[in-house]
C-alpha cells in the first residue's frame, strides 16, 4: 500500500551481454587507428623533404612554434592518437550506450587532424606559400574531413544496449481503486551551480557593464540562462498515475517529461549508470531519453515505438509495479 | 509515497488518504519536511476533486502532522514525528469510544484534565 510494504522487487540483470563489444564495434575501434597510420607513415617518409616550417597561416595561426614542422606533426598525431584512444575506450562496457556516438566523434577529430597534417605537409612540400584562394577550400577539405567519423559510427553494431531489470509485479489496486505514486527528487549540486553563475552575474554586472566592457551583457544573459536551467532540475517532482509517468520542475511548475500511460508498453527498474546515458541532465540520445539527476537506479519505460525513456528515482520498485498494475489494465 | 483511493469503501475519500499520509509518516515514508503533491495535482492524478484532498490535507494540519504554506504547499512538520501521530490515533480512538458512550467532548477533556492532575 505504501512506500514501506513490500513492493515487488525487480533484481537487476547483469547486463554484460547487452554492453559487451561485437567484432563490429572492434573493427569500428581499428579504424580509427587508419588516421594515425597515415600521419605516422607521411611524416616518415616525408621527414627529410619537409622544409623546417609548415605554412598553418590558413588554420587562423599567425606564426611562432605552431610553424614549427616537428611541433605541427606532433600536435596533429596527438589529436589523432587521442581518437584512436578513444575508440578503445568506447569498447568498455561502461561506454556501450554511448559507442557509435564516442566513435562517430573520435572519427571527426581523427580525420580533422590528419587532413590538417596533409594539406600543410602538402604545400610545405611544395615550398609555396599557400594562395589566398585556396584559403577557404583547404580549410572546407579539413572539416569535410571530419566525415571519416562516419566510417566507425556505421561499423559500430546498431543493437539496443539499455541495462533491464526484471519486469515487476503489480502493485494490487481493487476495481475502481485510483492509485497514485509522487516524490520529489531534490539535487542540491544543481543549486549551488544555480547560484554560483547567479552571483557571476552579478559580479560581471557590477564591475564590467559600467565600464561598457565588450560581451559583458551578453555574458550575464548567457550566465542568468545557465542558472536557469540548473534551477529547472534542482527540484523534480516524479508522478505515476492513469495519466502516465510524468516529471515535473516543482520550482518552476512546469512538465518535463510525460509519457502517456497508453504509449506505455512495459516498465522496469533499471540501473542508470550517467556514464551510459550520456552524462547528468536531460538526455536526449537516438531512441532514449533520460531524466538523470542522482543515484543509480530509476524507472525505464518502453514506448510503443520502440523508443525508452527513463529517470531516476530512489527506490524505483514500487512506481514500476504501479505502473505495470495501470498499463495491464 | 503511494496514494490510493477506493470510491466505493465506507470510508470518506478524505479519512483514506489521511490514513495513508499519517502511516507514512509514523513509519518514517515520509520524512518531517517532505513536501506533499500540490492538492490539484493530487486530485488530478486520483480522478477526484481537489477540495477533497484539502480537507484532508486541512485535517493534518489540525492533527498536528502538515504545515501548510501559501505558495509553499502543505509539507510534514518538522515536530511530526511518530509519537505524534500515535498521540493523535489514541486521541481519535478515545473520542470514537465516547462517542459510543454517549459521552460529550467536553466531559472527555475534563476527564482528560483530572486524569492530567492526579498523575
Amino acid at each position: 500500500m505504501l512506500d514501506s510494504e513490500s513492493p515487488t522487487k525487480s533484481p537487476m540483470k547483469t547486463g554484460e551481454s547487452a554492453t559487451r563489444a561485437t567484432t563490429r564495434d572492434r573493427l569500428a575501434a581499428a579504424s580509427l587507428w587508419l588516421p594515425v597510420v597515415i600521419l605516422s607513415v607521411t611524416a616518415t617518409l616525408w621527414s627529410r623533404r619537409l622544409p623546417a616550417e609548415l605554412p598553418v597561416e590558413w588554420l587562423g595561426n599567425e606564426g611562432g612554434a605552431f610553424r614549427s614542422t616537428a611541433v605541427f606533426s606532433g600536435i596533429t598525431g596527438t589529436f589523432a592518437l587521442f581518437a584512436a584512444v578513444a575508440g578503445i575506450i568506447a569498447l568498455a562496457g561502461v561506454a556501450a550506450t554511448i559507442r557509435p556516438w564516442l566513435v562517430l566523434v573520435a572519427g571527426m577529430v581523427g580525420g580533422s587532424a590528419t587532413a590538417a597534417w596533409l594539406v600543410a605537409a602538402g604545400f610545405g612540400l611544395a615550398g609555396e606559400p599557400m594562395p589566398a584562394s585556396a584559403v577557404p577550400w583547404m580549410v572546407a577539405l579539413v572539416l569535410a574531413a571530419a566525415s571519416y567519423g562516419v566510417v566507425p559510427y556505421l561499423l559500430s553494431s546498431r543493437q539496443r544496449r539499455v541495462r533491464l531489470g526484471d519486469a515487476a509485479a503489480g502493485v494490487p489496486l481493487g476495481v475502481g481503486e485510483a492509485g497514485a505514486w509522487f516524490t520529489t527528487i531534490r539535487v542540491r549540486v544543481f543549486g549551488v551551480f544555480a547560484a554560483v553563475s547567479t552571483l557571476a552575474a552579478a559580479v560581471i554586472a557590477v564591475l564590467l557593464v559600467p565600464r561598457d566592457a565588450v560581451g559583458a551583457s551578453a555574458a550575464i544573459v548567457a550566465l542568468l540562462l545557465v542558472a536557469a536551467g540548473f534551477l529547472v532540475f534542482s527540484r523534480l517532482r516524479v508522478s505515476v498515475d492513469h495519466r502516465g509517468l510524468r516529471v515535473v520542475s516543482s520550482l518552476f511548475r512546469f512538465p518535463i517529461a510525460h509519457v502517456e500511460l497508453n504509449r506505455i508498453v512495459s516498465a522496469r527498474s533499471a540501473e542508470l549508470r550517467a556514464a551510459e546515458w550520456g552524462g547528468w541532465g536531460y538526455r536526449v540520445m537516438p531512441g532514449r531519453t533520460a531524466i538523470v539527476v542522482s543515484g543509480r537506479r530509476g524507472i525505464l519505460v518502453e514506448r510503443d515505438n520502440g523508443t525508452h525513456f527513463a529517470v531516476t528515482v530512489p527506490n524505483p520498485d514500487l512506481p514500476v509495479a504501479l505502473l505495470t498494475t495501470l498499463v495491464s489494465r | 509515497m503511494l496514494y490510493k483511493v477506493d470510491p466505493a469503501s465506507a470510508v470518506t475519500i478524505a479519512d483514506q488518504l489521511a490514513v495513508q499520509v499519517r502511516v507514512a509518516v509514523a513509519d518514517g515514508s515520509l520524512a518531517p519536511g517532505t513536501r506533499l503533491p500540490p492538492a490539484r495535482e493530487l486530485a488530478n492524478a486520483l480522478s477526484i476533486n481537489m477540495h477533497t484532498v484539502l480537507r484532508a490535507y486541512a485535517q493534518l494540519r489540525d492533527d498536528g502532522i502538515l504545515e501548510m504554506r501559501q505558495g509553499r504547499g502543505a509539507s510534514v512538520r518538522a515536530d511530526a514525528a511518530a509519537g505524534t501521530v500515535r498521540l493523535v490515533e489514541l486521541a481519535d480512538a478515545l473520542l470514537a469510544e465516547a462517542r459510543k458512550l454517549g459521552v460529550g467532548i467536553p466531559d472527555v477533556l475534563i476527564l482528560i484534565q483530572k486524569r492530567g492532575t492526579h498523575a
